[in-house]
């Protein structure tokens, strides 16, 4: 009995050492493919965030930057920032401000184009979910109009809508108006604070955005009953969705899409509304 | 019989050679995958850093903030490591209005550097910042000639 079992296990055959040979090979070289391709996605993947993340901060310094440029005429400053995967880029005329000053004589109404800045990266590097928004900078989601002497004349977030002139996910700096409201003596002053960003070139020899400070001017009306501001959105898909300033407070949204507010103000005051023309280069300087 | 015999001479060294080539390979794939992602980690805090300083420069650059006698201190909220290696930076100013820094993560040879482009306000006294040190943090004082200094702290 002993001696048929070890002679049937002798008589049984494995494969041929060259078919085994393939198949542990094949088997070698499909795991090493595959642990690379999972090294390598989850490399880009960590890549893709940390880029994102880094541009959160590299806005709001952006953001920061344009308040400190905007009003001293000549004054440039440039900011750097490093990215494998995302980008930098300008679009102009995404916001349109109309400040509509009312007094005796009738209405004047200002009109002011601004560009926004924003970080862009494809949501097949890193995508949070569609729709997100998240507010950066300052932490509370601002109205198009903030009071106070600190107040911001540019906020920023994170939004990913898709799709939107591609699928991307974006840090945004979008410009604001700052009001400082004051009394002197019996008269309230109101004081108003918008830049304007353009695109003025876009060499990209660096990872780098260039902030030119061009021209200041200013608009002064006298006895006025009332401010009106209204937020136009001239570019389809950049919105009042997309940029989610915070409504109430007075302010509306109409059917056509644009938001808008008015400032009751004391009888007989006097608002000074100063814009700054901000050219923005794009990798101009290292 | 011979026929088997080459066969095996030939077969058995290329699986031998296999058993070492895979965990090589393994290794080699997880150490560039790692050395990648410090690289990654190390970027994204020296770019945190510079973008902090900038931010507390043109925030204190403002004339409503008035010089203090006392440093203001902002905290980084960077981790303690990477990837269980501690790291350092030093600052340095470049000329009248730059700051370059250099982080280096302790034992990888693994270096990087970043630059921000202040003001002529700006002074940059030495300091070093190390990652494990409890109270990593920039410091930051304004003068009465509006002089904006920093140091890590």
């Amino acid at each position: 009995m002993k001696s048929y079992a070890r002679k049937s296990f002798r008589n049984k055959k494995g494969v041929e050492p060259i078919v085994a040979t393939v198949i542990i090979t094949g088997a070698i070289i499909a795991l090493v493919t595959a642990a690379m391709i999972f090294a390598n996605n989850l490399l880009t993947a960590t890549v893709a965030q940390g880029d994102f993340n880094s541009a959160k901060q590299f806005m709001q310094t952006v953001a920061m930057q344009i308040d400190d440029v905007a009003w001293q005429m000549g004054q440039t400053e440039t900011v750097s920032y490093s990215s494998t995967y995302g980008t930098v880029n300008v679009l102009n005329g995404a916001l349109k401000y109309t400040i509509t000053m009312t007094n005796a004589t009738g209405s004047t109404p200002y009109t002011f184009t601004t560009g926004i800045i924003y970080f862009y990266m494809p949501v097949s590097y890193y995508s949070i979910s569609n729709s997100y928004f998240s507010q950066i900078w300052p932490s509370q989601v601002l109205n198009p109009v903030n009071d106070g002497s600190t107040a911001p004349v540019a906020t920023v977030f994170a939004v990913e809508k898709i799709p939107l002139n591609g699928s991307y996910i974006r840090v945004v700096a979008a410009p604001v108006i700052r009001l400082i409201p004051s009394n002197i003596t019996s008269t309230s002053y109101y004081t108003l604070y918008l830049p304007m960003l353009s695109l003025a070139g876009s060499p990209m020899v660096a990872q780098s955005i260039t902030l030119k400070g061009n021209s200041i001017s200013v608009h002064t009306q006298n006895n006025l009953k009332s401010i009106t501001i209204t937020v136009n959105f001239p570019i389809s898909g950049f919105d009042q969705t997309f940029f989610n300033f915070a409504l109430g407070g007075g302010w509306t949204k109409y059917s056509n899409g644009t938001i808008s507010e008015l400032l009751t103000v004391s009888q007989g005051s006097v608002a000074q509304l100063y814009t700054a023309s901000v050219s923005v280069s794009l990798g101009a300087n290292v | 019989m011979s026929h088997v015999g080459i066969e095996y001479a030939i077969l058995l060294p290329i699986l031998v050679l296999q058993i070492i080539v895979l965990p090589l390979s393994v290794s080699w794939i997880m150490s560039v995958w790692t050395n990648d992602r410090m690289k990654s980690e190390i970027q994204e805090a020296a770019n945190q850093v510079t973008n902090t300083i900038k931010q507390l420069y043109l925030a204190l650059e403002n004339s409503e903030i008035l010089p203090t006698s006392n440093p203001i201190i902002q905290t980084l909220g960077l981790p303690t490591t990477i990837e269980s290696h501690l790291y350092y930076a030093t600052g340095q100013q470049s000329g009248n209005s730059a700051i370059n820094f250099h982080f280096t993560l302790q034992g990888t040879g693994i270096t990087t550097n970043s630059s921000a482009i202040f003001g002529s306000s700006i002074h940059w006294q030495s300091s070093e910042f190390f990652s494990n040190s409890s109270s990593a943090c920039i410091k930051a004082w304004k003068y009465s000639n509006n002089t904006i200094s920093l140091s890590f702290g």
